[in-house]
């Protein structure tokens, strides 16, 4: 190779690695989650007939067209589900000021069907918020639920018994699939963080 | 000699017996969650402090506005939450012990009405160590 074209490919090389440089500074890093697990691919919802707050029945075409976030507990618990739930209502609003769109809805499913009526649900779910869905129903309808999402839940003894349950807050897209999910501890910065980034990815 | 051992001993005994000023067992930070609509449970959250040089067995906890208070752990382990009773909280001298969100709480059962304050009383066996009136709040707080 003659100099003068060695000159020419030297510099034509160093412009092309300075342009490619410049390209990936200006786009910056990907963003990435604090705290979801977002699936590689996302879990379908399985069949299922279980009730709403209203006493309606309802199957997984209520997930259809809305981001949820899915929260799975007992009205009588004392301590996480209220702090969840409530830190849930706070997230929404966080986004709404954000002015992000669309706001996920929030949904409560009772894993003590036996305690928590559709009515129980409704007069709960209300006290966090408008727009919230209650879900109740037949225990086994709602295994088939749980079992798809690897939702854990297990009745104590006693008369005033306590539930055992899965904390994680599910996301579901509007195909009613299972996208991503938050285990515990919650914290409402990084929902408000993530959840922008997991709805951007449909 | 005997003499000055049974002086050192009575002196031990009291000095060892002797309570600070002011009651042993001191409650803070108390919080009394309403019970939400359509449930029948709620919770309390405080900070119980031994003042004493001895330690403070809580047994069982009262409320005369709920049929039966009960002593509560949360535990978080691979994302599942466990909610357990507990028979006995032991405060060593000198230390406090935390009921807080999402760890120690009193489960507060069955209301017997509305009311805007509840007193929780805190038993060592049968004898009552404290009384705490406390004004509800509204889980959204």
């Amino acid at each position: 190779m003659r100099p003068r074209n060695f000159l020419v490919a030297f510099v034509l090389g160093i412009a092309i690695a300075a342009g490619i440089w410049v390209s990936v500074s200006l786009r910056g890093p990907a963003a990435r989650p604090n705290a979801a697990t977002i699936l590689p691919a996302p879990i379908e919802l399985p069949q299922f007939s279980l009730l709403d707050q209203h006493g309606q029945s309802i199957g997984k075409e209520v997930f259809a067209g809305e981001w949820d976030l899915v929260f799975f507990g007992f009205t009588n618990c004392p301590d996480i589900c209220p702090l969840t739930l409530q830190l849930l209502s706070q997230v929404k609003v966080r986004l709404a000021e954000a002015k992000h769109e669309p706001l996920p809805r929030i949904v409560f499913v009772s894993v003590d069907p036996q305690r928590d009526t559709p009515a129980a649900i409704d007069s709960y779910i209300s006290f966090f918020g408008k727009d919230h869905l209650g879900i109740t129903g037949e225990l086994d309808e709602l295994r088939k639920l749980t079992s798809a999402l690897g939702i854990f839940f297990e009745k104590n003894d006693g008369d005033d018994y306590v539930v055992d349950h899965s904390v994680v807050v599910l996301v579901i897209d509007p195909q009613s699939r299972m996208s991503a999910l938050f285990g515990a501890p919650h914290r409402i910065d990084d929902l408000v963080h993530d959840l922008p980034l997991i709805m951007a990815r449909e | 000699m005997m003499r000055l051992l049974v002086a050192l001993v009575v002196a031990g005994l009291t000095f060892g017996c002797a309570e600070e000023s002011g009651p042993p067992l001191v409650a803070g930070n108390v919080s009394v969650v309403q019970p939400l609509p359509g449930t029948t449970t709620s919770a309390a959250y405080l900070e119980l402090a031994n003042h004493s040089r001895n330690t403070i067995d809580i047994t069982k906890v009262t409320s005369p506005e709920f049929a039966a208070v009960e002593m509560h752990e949360t535990f978080i382990d691979d994302d599942i939450a466990r909610m357990r009773p507990l028979e006995k909280l032991s405060i060593a001298p000198a230390t406090t012990a935390v009921f807080e969100r999402g760890g120690k709480h009193l489960m507060l059962l069955r209301p017997y009405g509305t009311a805007d304050y509840v007193t929780l009383q805190f038993y060592a066996g049968d004898l009552m160590l404290l009384s705490v009136r406390a004004r509800f709040e509204s889980a959204a707080d």
